[in-house]
């Protein structure tokens, strides 16, 4: 948590990265076959994937 | 930003929302098994089916016409396609080339045999009643222009979502759930996090399901327009004696357009083609292009090539908008991945109508402050 306020970039730095990736593999899937599947797949897992790293960021000790 | 203008974003994302919640829901809901389609489809095929001769020889395209002709005397035929993961034609037929969709019958044939083939799915179309329900919700072309609008809303509804997004997480980090606070605020933050790292996914499903609703419009557009000029380039009297071969139709046609392979067959005098030619859809070989059908002219009367012409921008964006809305184009793990996003999306939803009903008990004033409070 913060103490003060954030900067717009601080704040959507994260969810741009994950818009870019997402994107960039649901349009990846779409051109390229075979092994470079899984990576356009593992990009388009990148919100959920963000999801369950907030999660468990968060249920770790300090 | 100021609280007048998050009040002003804050309408147009409760607006925008609600309107369009409770078909999102329902197309949510009705999307989920869709994403499966091909799995559930072979789940509910009864009996499985093999071909009677596996690994034989395949009827040429000719005798599986004559077979299905022969089933449905007096009757003509208007389109011919191809499953993919089975030795089946499909034909379909009815008593005119142009005759409506109701009065058009399905016949799937065993290419090795010329016998009948269970239709994929059996025959319950508990799929295709999840279908329509999804694609017009039973209303044809009303209900897809309207199911089309809600998802404009839905886009509008995500852009200030994400507006919103900012003025409430000042003062947190990404990612941050208030568990210690009220359930509101709780689930104001689950409603954040899900809705902004999934906006990319949201905003591609969204408008390309947008584009999908517009599919009867685009195709009309491009048959009285690029259809209809190669046609008037190529139209003659229509066909009066016995058809040319439509194995050596096909055959042209692929011989015409290297890198494309047969996607079906459209019959002369058929919605998509002339009275005297077969048009044969073709489509490319590449995960991009086996998208994109592209159809090629053949004279039904001596079998001669007439044309190929690419589809318009228009028709390729439509074609390239199915895949993208349904996740069906990368595989298993993809189609997996859709479904998470999907019932991702569904929580964001319900967790949207709860912080509505929250924000009504309360007081739109105390919860701003309790939401943008750390």
């Amino acid at each position: 948590m913060k103490s003060g306020r954030q900067s717009l970039f601080r704040i959507f730095r994260y969810p741009a990265l994950i818009f870019a990736v997402s994107v960039a593999g649901l349009v990846a899937a779409l051109l390229v076959a075979g092994v470079a599947d899984l990576a356009a797949c593992a990009a388009v897992a990148a919100p959920l994937i963000a999801t369950f790293a907030c999660r468990l960021r968060r249920r770790r000790p300090d | 930003m100021k609280i007048e203008t998050i009040r002003g974003w804050s309408f147009v994302h409760k607006w925008t929302s609600l309107v369009c919640t409770l078909f999102l829901l329902m197309l949510c809901v009705t999307g989920l098994p869709l994403i499966f389609h091909d799995e559930i489809d072979r789940a509910l095929t009864r009996e499985i089916w093999t071909p009677a001769n596996p690994g034989g020889p395949h009827l040429t395209l000719d005798e599986i016409l004559a077979v299905a002709l022969e089933r449905r005397p007096g009757e003509v035929p208007i389109f011919m396609s191809f499953d993919i993961d089975r030795p089946v034609v499909n034909v379909t037929t009815g008593p005119r080339a142009n005759a409506p969709g109701a009065e058009m019958r399905f016949m799937p044939i065993d290419r090795t045999s010329g016998e009948p083939a269970p239709p994929v799915g059996g025959e319950g179309a508990v799929m295709e009643f999840i279908l329509q329900l999804h694609t017009d919700m039973f209303l044809g072309l009303p209900g897809m222009l309207f199911l089309g609008f809600m998802g404009l809303l839905f886009a509008a509804a995500i852009v200030s979502g994400v507006v919103l997004y900012a003025p409430f997480m000042k003062r947190l980090d990404f990612g941050e759930v208030r568990r210690e606070k009220s359930a509101r605020v709780k689930w104001l933050d689950y409603h954040n996090l899900l809705g902004v790292v999934a906006t990319g996914w949201l905003l591609v499903v969204g408008l390309t399901g947008v584009i999908n609703t517009l599919e009867q419009p685009i195709l009309d557009a491009w048959r009285y327009t690029e259809l209809a000029d190669l046609v008037a380039e190529h139209d003659g009297p229509p066909l009066t004696k016995a058809p040319a071969s439509l194995d050596a139709a096909v055959a042209r046609a692929v011989e015409a357009a290297p890198g494309m392979e047969l996607q079906f067959v459209s019959f002369p005098g058929s919605a998509f083609s002339t009275d005297g030619h077969y048009a044969v859809f073709l489509h490319g070989k590449t995960p991009l292009t086996e998208h994109i059908i592209t159809p090629a002219l053949i004279d039904a009367a001596d079998g001669s090539f007439e044309g190929l012409r690419e589809m318009p921008w228009y028709v390729k964006a439509l074609s390239l908008s199915r895949p993208l809305h349904f996740g069906d184009y990368g595989g298993l793990i993809l189609k997996i991945l859709w479904a998470l996003l999907d019932i991702a999306t569904i929580v964001i939803l319900a967790s949207g109508v709860y912080l509505w009903l929250a924000k009504k008990r309360i007081g739109e004033k105390r919860f701003i402050e309790e939401a943008r409070a750390r």
